[in-house]
């Protein structure tokens, strides 16, 4: 039989707060975390805008060594780690370490040390390139780091979806505990992409929104969206079965029931007409759930402000739910922290959690102007109170991923 | 001088206090370095003085004076 899975602790770095209190206040408050970008000189970019993270110094939580040996995308992954298993309070001691594992999502991996180690290839010749290259950006590393730091000796994998490897590293952490390949899994995603490199390469693609106005730049399902404001930041979740988390006695914060993922197997960028496998993934995750659509209370969209993806995700969700498509509160993180690619879906995952123990729809901020192709409830400006009991997330990625999974309240048994 | 060169970049890439960095110093047991420091000094020292270090040299090296000792007699080879 398969184990049941819950939720037992949070983490995240974001650009609307460094933890997951701060960010989930600010995000109920409809915070913007969207501005001019800081880190780089940007020169003549198109693109102005970025949510970048606020006052985080990597010399706060790691040792001198640690701050040269690691890539950004590492050094959030293991502060958010950090703060997930603090929250868990798991006792190492106790513990079977090798039935804890490290699922992890990224979109990018090491693109700052990437970079730099290319130009010193290019200006200085092969003996000038570091020999912490290849160990600081592999996009594994992360998971790798996080397993050394927790001691966690049990399955350790990356997802590598784009956009969609938060919330596929959730759902295949999830698959491993139903099946009883591990006790314990630090799941979710770490992406730190807000770089020249990053920043060219998605402009060129037109899938940036070029507005100047922070708050009117990422703006799901608004006619006048016109695409995704780049994020960076971690979020991780503590995935543990149900029967070892109650036998330690463990804050449960909600049960995960149902997950599900598809290929368009239609084209690099650009989701399939009618989001129907987008839709295919939701009703995967609706019938591994066992419950009908109309249970569903809320759905966290991916929602990233592009032309495409908020019509083909509005069209997928009428697809899944019919008439009843109307009724379902539907709102984006990415309206306020941006899009953070393989990031994304496990920070949307803490916004599904939040949203669920405390029965409230964050808002979809920056919203003026109704589109006609995007009709439904997305929740808009104001965030709104209602008693949730199934809460979805989606994740779409480049390359035709697509991932839903379910939370499902925790209530005493 | 050498040993000054050789400290900053421990400095740097270790973050050990300079007072710490003795020429007797052991590398493994004392100042906690792993393949992945030495890696990184030895292409530090060889960029900075031009010179090859090879890696069954490098697999002898015990305390910081041994690099030292390395460096100064490849450049003066």
């Amino acid at each position: 039989m398969k184990k049941r899975v819950v939720i037992t602790g949070l983490g995240a770095i974001t650009p609307i707060g460094n933890n997951v209190i701060d960010f989930w206040n600010h995000a109920k408050k409809g915070l913007c975390g969207i501005d001019y970008i800081k880190s780089f000189d940007i020169g003549n970019s198109k693109v102005k805008l970025a949510a970048e993270l606020k006052e985080f110094d990597p010399n706060n939580f790691f040792d001198r060594k640690q701050v040269k040996r690691l890539d950004r995308f590492s050094h959030l992954g293991i502060t958010a780690t950090k703060e997930a298993y603090a929250d868990s309070r798991l006792d190492k001691a106790k513990i079977n370490r090798e039935r804890l594992g490290v699922i992890i999502g990224n979109g990018v991996g090491g693109i700052t040390t990437i970079v730099e180690e290319t130009n010193k290839l290019l200006n200085g010749g092969m003996h000038m390139v570091s020999p912490l290259f290849v160990p600081k950006s592999i996009p594994n590393i992360v998971a790798g780091n996080i397993a050394i730091a927790f001691d966690a000796k049990g399955i350790s994998n990356t997802v590598i979806t784009a956009c969609a490897a938060g919330t596929n590293a959730i759902g295949e952490a999830f698959r491993s505990i139903q099946y009883d390949d591990a006790d314990i899994i630090i799941a979710g995603g770490s992406e730190a992409c807000i770089t020249p490199l990053m920043l060219a390469g998605f402009t060129n693609l037109n899938a940036l929104s070029l507005k100047n106005d922070p708050k009117r730049a990422s703006i799901p399902f608004d006619q006048e969206r016109d695409g995704f404001v780049m994020g960076e930041g971690s979020a991780i979740l503590i995935l543990e079965a149900l029967d070892h988390a109650l036998k330690r006695d463990a804050k449960i914060y909600c049960e995960i029931v149902g997950y599900g993922s598809t290929s368009d197997a239609y084209h690099l960028t650009s989701p399939a007409p009618k989001g129907e496998g987008g839709a295919r993934a939701m009703k995967l995750a609706l019938k591994n759930a066992g419950i009908p659509p109309k249970e569903l209370s809320y759905i966290n969209a991916h929602g990233t402000s592009t032309p495409h993806n908020d019509q083909a995700e509005t069209e997928a969700i009428k697809t899944v739910f019919e008439e009843y498509s109307y009724k379902i509160p539907i709102s984006s993180t990415k309206s306020m922290i941006g899009h953070l690619l393989g990031a994304a879906g496990a920070v949307e995952a803490v916004a599904s959690i939040k949203s669920l123990q405390e029965n409230y729809i964050h808002p979809t901020i920056g919203y003026k102007l109704k589109d006609k192709t995007c009709d439904l409830d997305y929740v808009v400006n104001k965030g709104r109170r209602v008693d949730l009991n199934y809460v979805l997330s989606n994740s779409f990625g480049f390359g035709g991923h697509n991932a839903s999974i379910i939370f499902k309240k925790w209530e005493e048994e | 001088m050498i040993f000054e060169k050789v400290k900053n970049i421990m400095m740097d890439i270790m973050g050990i206090p300079e007072d710490e960095l003795l020429l007797q110093s052991h590398l493994y047991d004392e100042l906690d370095a792993d393949s992945l420091d030495l890696s990184q000094i030895i292409v530090e020292l060889e960029n900075a003085y031009q010179i090859e270090i090879e890696n069954e040299d490098i697999a002898n090296f015990e305390k910081v004076e041994d690099i030292v000792k390395h460096v100064e007699n490849k450049i003066n080879e």
